[in-house]
C-alpha cells in the first residue's frame, strides 16, 4: 500500500515580472481528497498547478509533500503526474504505446509496461481503441488517452489541468462521475483544474476558487454555495441576483433593506447595521415567480423580459422597475403543472423567503467589477 | 431577412460520409442551432452554407436565390467561429471596421457606424485598444461586432463562445441572440452545448453521424422527443428497460424487474420490451413509509451541484436511478445509506421502443 501524500502551500507567491500569478496561497490539502481549483481565465490556476508539480518555482514561500519540504525538488523527483491542459500524444505511437512509454522510460519490462497501459485504458474505458493511432480518435478519446498515460505514471498525486476541457458537453457530464470513481478507486491525492463551476461542484470533495492569484474561498462545494463569503463568489459559484441597499431597520430575527426608492427587501441574517451600505444577494432557484400574489414581505411586481429553456429549469428574466431586472429559475416541471410563467410582457410578483437572503459588504471596487468574470 | 432552404445536401470525406442527404427549412428571422456529438456534421453542414466547403450534392436557396454555385462572398453571410480571427496589428475599432471599409464606406461614416455596432454589443473599449489587450470574452465580442458591420442578412455561428469559460459563455449566450434579435437576422448556431442551443434557440437540429436525427422547439424536444438519442443528448435522463403488460388510450402499464409502472405511450402490444425514460427532474424521492413497498432502494451518493441536489438511488429490484432537486436551501430529505421510496412526476415517464441497433448504439455519444 503507498502512501498518499498530503500537500501543503506555506505563503507561496509566483510573480512574472509586476503580475503576481499567485499571491500569498496557503493550503493544506489531505491525502486520498479530491480538491478542484476553480477561477476565471487568468486566475492563476494552472500556475499553481504547476508549481506543485515543480514546473514552475514559487517566488517566495514553501510547498511540502508528506511533512518534506520540496520547493527546490525538481519535478521528476515528486512522484507526481501532471497532464497539462495541452496534452501532447505521440501521433506516431498507438494509443496502447503511448500509455506504455512511461513506465517503460522508468524502467519496467515491455511485458508489465503493457500490462499497465492495459490497466489504465480499461479504466478510462478505451481498451477496444488500444491499436488505434491518436489522430483516428475524437478530442475526446484523445483526452482520456492523456489520462491514461498520467495514471501509468502511478504517482499517488495527480496534477489534473482541465481534464475534460476538450470533451463535449453532455460526455463531460457523464465523465466526471467516472474520473471522481477512478481517483477514489485508485485512492491519489488529485488536484483538478477546471473553469467549469458544476464540474467542480460534482466532482470536489472540497473547492479552492481563486482570483488574481489569491485564495478567495476553499471548502467543501456546499460550503461555498450556501455560504460564499462575497458576492464575486455568489455570482462565479452558481449565480445570483445582487441588490444594492441600505440597512434601514435591524431587528433580532431580521434586517432590513432599502434596494430602491419605495422598496426594501427583508433578510433574516444579521451582523450588519443601521446605515451600512450592503448588497443583497439571493440564488435564481429561490427566486419564485407568482402570477399572483398579496403584496407581502419580499414580494415585488415586475414584468416577464424572457424565457429561456435551460433544460430542467426555465431561465427568466423579470424587470422589478427602479430595481432593475433579476432573473428567476424555475423548475420547468413545477412551471408545466401551474402552467406559469406565461408571457413575455406579463406582469408577474417575484418573491423570495427571507431566510434566503445573503448579505453581503459593499465591495470597494463598483459592484460589476466586483462580478466581473471577463 | 432571408429563409434558408438545404435540399437533399450530402457531403463525402473519401469513404466517410460527413453529410447524407440532408434537407432543412430554416424561416426568416429563425435562431436555429445545429447540435449533436464532435463528427455528427454540425460544422461540415454549416460550411456548405457559407459555401466554404462544396457539398457533393443537394442544393442550398437563401431566400429566392439558389447559392449552391455562388462563392462564399456573394452568399451575403457573416460568419463567426470558435477560433477568433481577429487582426492583431489592428486595433479593435479598425478589426470591425474592415468590412465597411473595404467596401468602400467613407471614413467618417465607417467611424460612426463601427461606433454604432460597438454600443449596440455594449463594448465599451478604446478606439485604440488591440485585440491582444482585451480578455478573451471581449475579443469575442468584437469578432461579432466585425461580423455584424459587415451588414449581412444570414448569420452563420460555429461555436461562437467556444473558447470562452463556461461562467462567461453563459452570459455572452444571452447578448448573442438579444443583438441577432435586434438587427432582425436569421442566424444559425452551430453548438455541441445542449443547454447554450436550448436556451437561445427557436428550433433545433440535432445530428448524429451525418443525418439529421430530429428537428423542434428546445421544449418539444426536451420533453417528447421522438429519438432515444435526442433525449439523452439534451440532458441527464434515466433510461428504464421494462416489458409491456397493458396499453391503451395513450398509457402503458410496464414491468420493471417484477415492479409495475405506468408511463405514456401508445402502440405497444403486451408483452413487448420497451425503454422507459424520465429525467432526473421528475424522480422525486421521499422517505420510506412501508417495508414492503415497490419503487424503495437505498441513497448511494448525493451532492449539491449548485441548483440542485442530484440523488443516485439503488432499487430493490436492481436498477440504479437518478434524482434532481431544485435545491432550496433546506435541509435533505435523504442522505446516504437512507432507505427513500421514489416517485415519478406525473406525466414525467414515456415509453420507447428498444431501438433495433440497441440502446447502447442509440445513446453513444461517441
Amino acid at each position: 500500500m503507498r502512501a498518499m501524500p498530503s500537500i501543503k502551500l506555506l505563503n507561496v507567491t509566483r510573480t512574472y515580472g509586476r503580475i503576481r500569478a499567485i499571491d500569498k496561497v496557503s493550503l493544506e490539502i489531505a491525502e486520498g481528497e479530491y480538491v478542484c481549483v476553480l477561477g476565471p481565465t487568468g486566475a492563476g490556476k494552472t500556475t499553481l498547478l504547476r508549481l506543485i508539480a515543480g514546473l514552475t518555482t514559487a517566488t517566495s514561500g514553501a510547498i511540502e509533500l508528506d511533512g518534506k519540504d520540496i520547493t527546490d525538488v525538481p519535478p521528476e523527483n515528486r512522484n507526481a503526474s501532471y497532464v497539462p491542459q495541452q496534452y501532447a500524444l505521440f501521433p506516431h505511437m498507438t494509443v496502447r504505446d503511448n500509455v506504455a512509454f512511461g513506465p517503460l522510460a522508468r524502467g519496467f519490462t515491455p511485458e508489465e509496461s503493457l500490462q499497465i497501459a492495459h490497466e489504465m485504458l480499461k479504466l478510462v474505458r478505451l481498451s477496444h481503441r488500444a491499436t488505434a493511432y491518436p489522430h483516428e480518435l475524437s478530442g475526446g478519446m484523445q483526452q482520456r488517452v492523456a489520462l491514461a498515460r498520467g495514471l501509468a505514471g502511478r504517482s499517488p498525486l495527480l496534477l489534473l489541468d482541465e481534464p475534460l476541457g476538450a470533451i463535449d458537453a453532455r460526455l463531460r457530464v457523464i465523465l466526471r462521475y467516472e474520473l471522481k470513481k477512478l481517483a477514489k478507486e485508485l485512492g491519489v491525492t488529485t488536484l483538478h483544474v477546471t473553469h467549469d463551476q458544476q464540474e467542480a461542484m460534482s466532482i470536489a470533495d472540497r473547492i479552492v476558487v481563486l482570483r488574481d492569484g489569491a485564495v478567495q474561498q476553499f471548502g467543501r462545494p456546499s460550503e461555498i454555495y450556501q455560504g460564499p463569503r462575497s458576492p464575486f463568489l455568489a455570482s462565479f459559484v452558481g449565480g445570483a441576483n445582487f441588490l444594492e441597499g441600505v440597512v434601514v431597520r435591524e431587528a433580532r430575527d431580521a434586517t432590513m433593506i432599502d434596494v430602491a426608492e419605495g422598496f426594501s427587501i427583508s433578510s433574516s441574517r444579521d451582523g450588519h447595521g443601521m446605515g451600512d451600505f450592503v448588497i443583497a444577494s439571493f440564488r435564481q432557484e429561490v427566486t419564485l415567480i407568482l402570477t399572483n400574489a398579496s403584496l407581502e414581505e419580499n414580494v415585488v411586481p415586475g414584468r416577464l423580459v424572457s424565457i429561456s429553456i435551460l433544460g430542467a429549469f426555465l431561465r427568466c428574466v423579470v424587470d422589478l422597475g427602479r430595481i432593475g431586472e433579476v432573473v428567476a429559475k424555475v423548475s420547468l416541471r413545477e412551471a408545466l403543472g401551474q402552467r406559469l410563467p406565461d408571457r413575455v410582457g406579463d406582469v408577474v410578483y417575484v418573491r423570495v423567503d427571507r431566510n434566503r437572503i445573503m448579505i453581503f459588504d459593499r465591495p470597494e471596487r463598483p459592484l460589476a467589477v466586483e462580478l466581473e468574470a471577463f | 431577412m432571408p429563409d434558408v432552404r438545404v435540399a437533399g445536401v450530402g457531403k463525402k470525406y473519401k469513404d466517410v460520409d460527413a453529410l447524407s442527404d440532408v434537407s432543412l427549412q430554416i424561416k426568416d428571422q429563425e435562431y436555429i442551432s445545429i447540435i449533436g456529438p464532435s463528427g455528427c456534421g454540425k460544422s461540415t453542414l454549416l460550411k456548405c452554407i457559407a459555401g466554404i466547403i462544396k457539398q457533393d450534392s443537394g442544393q442550398i436557396f437563401i431566400g429566392d436565390r439558389e447559392v449552391t454555385a455562388l462563392p462564399p462572398e456573394e452568399r451575403q453571410l457573416g460568419y463567426m467561429f470558435q477560433e477568433i480571427a481577429l487582426f492583431p496589428h489592428m486595433s479593435a475599432w479598425d478589426n470591425v471596421g474592415y468590412g465597411p471599409r473595404v467596401r468602400g464606406k467613407a471614413r467618417e461614416l465607417t467611424r460612426r457606424f463601427v461606433g454604432q455596432v460597438m454600443e449596440m454589443t455594449r463594448l465599451k473599449i478604446g478606439a485604440r485598444t488591440y485585440p491582444d489587450e482585451l480578455s478573451g470574452g471581449a475579443k469575442q465580442k468584437t469578432a461579432l461586432a466585425r461580423a455584424i458591420a459587415a451588414e449581412p442578412q444570414l448569420m452563420l455561428l460555429d461555436e461562437p463562445l467556444g473558447a470562452l469559460d463556461a461562467h462567461v459563455r453563459a452570459i455572452l449566450r444571452y447578448e448573442l441572440r438579444r443583438l441577432v434579435n435586434e438587427l432582425g437576422l436569421t442566424a444559425i448556431h452551430v453548438t455541441h452545448d445542449q443547454e447554450e442551443a436550448m436556451s437561445i434557440s427557436d428550433r433545433l437540429v440535432i445530428m448524429k453521424a451525418g443525418r439529421v436525427v430530429e428537428v423542434g422547439t428546445p421544449l418539444e424536444l426536451y420533453l417528447n422527443p421522438k429519438r432515444l438519442f435526442t433525449a439523452n443528448f439534451l440532458g441527464e435522463a434515466n433510461f428504464i428497460p421494462g416489458n409491456v403488460e397493458n396499453c391503451d388510450h395513450g398509457h402503458v402499464t410496464a414491468s420493471v424487474n417484477g415492479w409495475k409502472i405506468d408511463s405514456q405511450g401508445s402502440g405497444f402490444t403486451k408483452g413487448q420490451r420497451v425503454v422507459l425514460v424520465v429525467r432526473p427532474e421528475s424522480v422525486v424521492v421521499a422517505p420510506k413509509k412501508q417495508p414492503d413497498e415497490q419503487w424503495t432502494g437505498t441513497v448511494r451518493d448525493r451532492a449539491l451541484l449548485g441548483d440542485y441536489v442530484r440523488t443516485e438511488v439503488e432499487l430493490g429490484n436492481g436498477l440504479h436511478v437518478t434524482a434532481h432537486t431544485t435545491n432550496r436551501g433546506v435541509e435533505p430529505v435523504s442522505s446516504v445509506g437512507e432507505r427513500v421510496r421514489v416517485d415519478f412526476a406525473e406525466g414525467g415517464l414515456i415509453a420507447y421502443q428498444v431501438p433495433a441497433h440497441g440502446l447502447d448504439v442509440e445513446l453513444a455519444l461517441e
